[in-house]
């Protein structure tokens, strides 16, 4: 079964995943909480550290799964906030000033688990703490969007035009303005930029574990297609 | 000899600039330093306010110099393991433990405020260091208005994520 053992911010605010055998994916649309399988919004450091964190966009921590970063908050709600009210937490958990963000998550807090007084975490029923969590994970928004599969390209071939061929691993040769197209439909890890002559051009995003620069890919000959 | 003295010189000036050192939780701490208001896109995308993200604005303490917050020597039952150490931190975002309190964290306010440190760990958290704050002194009201968010380098770096919509 292949799982994920890398992930990385890709372009639109997208995440690309490497899987165990060097397959790439794309979750884009839906919330951060799903496209970094993040449900509590964690920032990386030793929290996420403990639950198999691979990689970070910069500020949210990107797991391999649901299951880990679900654990990441468990593992949060049962040693940062275990001491902890539902104020206290929703006061330390989600910082604002004294407008409303504040008072609108501790009342969804109270309102979901049931529990009103200023009992601590560490004292939750087990039903109390389920209850806790999910009404955490919904807060935080949990929405799905969609995974598309990520192929990296190996070799382009360049006429006198600039690079007019690429070839896609898995699918054989393929033009520019197919690729131009699968790069907008985020099948490539290629950026689409614009000339000064108003003309569409592929490159490679910085960092990408996808595929590196173009310009080190060219091949002399051109290839048979569907090779 | 001309150089080693000018060595010297910018040696010791450096070591006079040492930033102090503060503890991570549970220790208390007292600083001092010029509220302001800054506003940070929330969930569900942590974007855009004006897409329909939440608005997370926040009060946040503008220190008058750097500090360098470390863990304490031995943990305690109360320290937070999420808690890493961070140098040159010149804002924190505030956690108050006390509604009432907000009558007294205004913007331009300069205050002498006592609390406990503690490492960022969720999306809501805006600055590497928050303060949660338990006790709060008015030094001078709102004469720091439209100051400039003087923070360090380190702290520009790490909010250049956080998608900045506005500060007062």
């Amino acid at each position: 079964m292949p799982y994920f053992v890398k992930g990385e911010a890709g372009l639109n605010h997208s995440i690309i995943y490497t899987d165990n055998t060097e397959r790439y994916f794309r979750y884009s649309g839906g919330t951060w909480a799903w496209r970094d399988h993040n449900p509590g919004n964690l920032v990386p450091g030793s929290v996420s550290a403990r639950h198999n964190q691979i990689g970070s966009t910069g500020k949210f921590a990107i797991f391999p799964d649901y299951k880990n970063g679900h654990s990441a908050l468990l593992d949060c709600l049962k040693t940062t906030y275990k001491n902890a009210s539902i104020n206290y937490l929703v006061s330390k958990f989600a910082p604002a000033k004294d407008g409303n963000n504040v008072k609108i998550y501790r009342k969804f807090l109270h309102d979901r688990t049931g529990v009103k007084d200023d009992k601590k975490v560490k004292d939750f029923t087990a039903s109390e703490f389920d209850k806790l969590w999910h009404a955490i994970e919904a807060m935080e928004g949990y929405k799905e969007g969609i995974v598309t599969e990520v192929f990296p390209i190996t070799e382009v071939y360049r006429d006198k035009n600039g690079i007019c061929e690429l070839h896609i691993k898995g699918k054989g040769w393929a033009s520019k303005s197919e690729c131009i197209n699968l790069a907008k439909q985020g099948c490539l890890d290629l950026i689409v930029c614009i000339s000064h002559m108003r003309h569409e051009y592929l490159r490679a995003r910085p960092n990408s574990s996808v595929n590196g620069s173009l310009e080190h890919m060219i091949v002399k000959k051109p290839k048979e297609k569907g090779k | 000899m001309r150089y080693l003295f000018l060595m010297l010189l910018i040696f010791s000036s450096f070591a006079l600039a040492k930033n102090q050192t503060v503890y991570y939780e549970p220790s208390l701490v007292e600083l001092k330093g010029v509220i302001k208001d800054l506003k940070f896109p929330g969930p569900p995308n942590y974007e855009s306010i004006k897409n329909g993200d939440a608005d997370e604005t926040g009060a946040y303490l503008i220190l008058n110099n750097p500090i360098d917050v470390i863990l304490p020597s031995k943990l305690k039952n109360d320290s937070n393991d999420n808690d890493e150490p961070e140098e040159n931190v010149k804002i924190l975002q505030l956690a108050v433990e006390n509604d009432s309190d907000w009558t007294k964290i205004k913007k331009g306010n300069y205050v002498q405020l006592t609390g406990t440190l503690f490492h960022c760990l969720t999306a809501h958290h805006h600055t590497r260091v928050l303060l949660w704050v338990e006790k709060v002194k008015v030094l001078s009201m709102q004469k720091a208005e439209n100051i400039k968010l003087d923070i360090s380098s380190e702290d520009q770096q790490f909010m250049s994520h956080e998608h900045l919509q506005s500060s007062t």
